[in-house]
Order: structure tokens, then C-alpha cells, then sequence
């Protein structure tokens, strides 16, 4: 890029403080570039007619602009927003297939005979988590006045207990206990939907309101 | 008005603009220093990030125009009217409270 007007020095240096952000791809950065520089040559222009020379239009453009470093941070942060709701989405669609495959493993292992130890436990487990998820659809339903510690203590207490349950399912499976692989399935489900929490959390005011 | 009050506000007024007719963004820039008198003179850069945001959540879209010019148009969606919406009804409220507040003194 040519460096032979303040206009073009300024979208150089644009384009450098971009670069920094590695979240701020290089189609972003070409439309974010086009667009500035549309925006600059009209301003000059329209300051050209109230009777500027051409330089000191163009700089006087620049100026009115504001710093590039500044303009930089702030499109970054748009894309950080950006990257924290599309894991969110993955870590959500992570955690309902590996839900749809719990209930059908769920399914299986409830063929075992009623009354015995593990239908017993089968049902204990399948109550426990239906209550741990009603919490977090209410977490996520924004119940007015929980605060956003509330909600980042209850989503490690779920990471804890997701790993322990994980744990615990992969130290029967590993002992040979029959059908204790779906036990691990749904640690895994708790691990996945306190994630879910933790990453909504960061982007959550202090107040659900 | 000061830079900091002015951009807690700065979506709203975008979407006010920009729901007045599609716009580009030195368009809107010149729109909110002349309907506000001069008073909102923010440096011109910060108005694309708050763009770009709110064509991320869906409530303005944009395309290309190329009219000797090549511009950035933006446009509200129907998601971004229904923002606009209640927005001014939160803002007339909320400025409706705080005069009622100020005029008992």
C-alpha cells in the first residue's frame, strides 16, 4: 500500500493494528478496510469543499476519524463476542448429542430387572440430572436477580460433579461393572453444560435483569 | 456531550438513524452531529465497530452500493426495528422518571 497521502498512511496503519488481533480474519479486515477508506475520501472531500487544500483536507479527515490502534481494540472485541456465542453454540450442540446418546444408552441399560441395585441407582441418577438441567434452563432463562457469582459457583459445583460421576462411571467400567459406561456419558453431560455456564457467565452483566 | 455518556447510547441512536432509511456510515455520522446540533461529535472511526455490531446480532444488514461511490449501506432488519421499539420506549420512561425527579426540586 502506497504511503503517499495521510489517508493511505492512516489505512497502513489500520491495517498493521488489525493485524495484531488474530481474532479480526483477513476478509474482516479488507471489508473493514474498504469501508474506512470510503469513509475518508468522502470526508475529505466534503471538507475540500468548505474550502480546505487537498492535504489538509485529508489529514483534517484522519483526525476526525480517531486512532487507529483504538478503532483496532474495538473491532477485536466485536470478534471476541463473536468467537464466545459461536463456542457456546458448539459446546451446546456438543452437549445435546451427547445427551441424545445418554438416553438411548439410558434406554438400554433400564432392561436390566426392576427393584435390583441398578435400576435403583438408574433411577436416582436419571432424577438428579433432570433436576441439574431445570437449574440451568432457569440459569439460562435469566431468573431476575441471580448474580452472576451465583451462577459461577453453581456451574463449578456442576464441573465438580460432573467429574466426579465421570470418574466414578470410568472406575466401574475399568472394574469390569456391567453397562457403567452410560454413568460416564452423563458426567460427561454435566462437564459440557457447566462449560456452557462458565462461557455465558463471562459474557453476562453483573445482574440477570 | 461527553464521549463515555454518549456511547452507553450510541446502538439506539444508530438504530434510530438507520431506521429513518438505509444509510452508509458517513451518512449516519453526519445525520446524528446535525439532528443532535452538534452536541454528539464523536470521533467518526467509532461509529463502524457499533455497526458492525449490531449487524452481528442481526439488527442491521448491509451490502454494497457502487453509485460513483463504492459505500457500505446499512439497513434495519425487522429484529432491529423491534430493538428500536423498545428502546425508545425504555428511553422515554426512563427520561420521563428522572424529569418528574428533577422538576420536584
Amino acid at each position: 500500500m502506497s504511503t503517499t497521502d495521510p489517508i493511505d498512511e492512516f489505512l497502513f496503519q489500520l491495517q498493521a493494528a488489525l493485524s495484531r488481533y488474530r481474532l479480526i480474519g483477513p476478509r474482516w479486515r479488507r471489508r473493514i478496510l474498504l469501508e474506512v477508506e470510503s469513509h475518508l475520501r468522502e470526508s475529505a472531500e466534503a471538507i475540500r469543499a468548505a474550502g480546505w487544500s487537498r492535504a489538509e483536507a485529508e489529514q483534517e479527515a484522519v483526525r476526525r476519524f480517531g486512532r487507529a490502534d483504538e478503532l483496532a481494540k474495538q473491532w477485536a472485541d466485536i470478534n471476541q463476542e463473536r468467537a464466545q456465542s459461536m463456542l457456546k453454540s458448539f459446546i451446546g450442540t456438543l452437549a445435546g448429542v451427547t445427551t441424545l446418546c445418554a438416553l438411548f444408552v439410558v434406554g438400554h441399560t433400564l432392561a436390566v430387572p426392576e427393584g435390583s441395585l441398578l435400576w435403583i441407582g438408574t433411577k436416582f441418577l436419571i432424577g438428579g440430572v433432570t433436576v441439574l438441567q431445570g437449574i440451568l434452563t432457569l440459569f439460562y432463562l435469566g431468573i431476575s436477580g441471580i448474580s452472576r457469582q451465583t451462577l459461577t459457583l453453581g456451574a463449578i459445583g456442576l464441573l465438580s460433579l460432573g467429574f466426579i460421576v465421570t470418574g466414578a462411571g470410568s472406575y466401574e467400567a475399568l472394574q469390569g461393572a456391567d453397562a457403567e459406561y452410560w454413568v460416564v456419558m452423563l458426567g460427561l453431560i454435566m462437564i459440557l453444560q457447566a462449560c456452557a455456564t462458565i462461557v455465558d457467565v463471562g459474557k453476562l452483566p453483573w445482574k440477570i435483569a | 456531550m461527553e464521549g463515555e455518556a454518549l456511547k452507553g447510547h450510541l446502538e439506539m441512536l444508530v438504530l434510530a438513524i438507520v431506521g429513518a432509511g438505509p444509510a452508509h456510515g458517513y451518512a449516519i455520522i453526519d445525520a446524528l452531529r446535525r439532528r443532535s446540533d452538534g452536541v454528539f461529535d464523536l470521533p467518526e472511526g467509532t461509529m463502524y465497530p457499533v455497526l458492525h455490531r449490531l449487524e452481528q446480532r442481526g439488527l442491521i444488514a448491509s451490502h454494497w452500493t457502487s453509485d460513483g461511490r463504492r459505500r457500505r449501506v446499512y439497513q434495519l432488519t425487522p429484529a432491529g426495528r423491534r430493538a428500536l421499539t423498545q428502546h425508545k420506549t425504555d428511553w422515554f420512561t426512563f427520561t420521563k422518571a428522572v424529569a418528574a425527579v428533577l422538576e420536584a426540586v
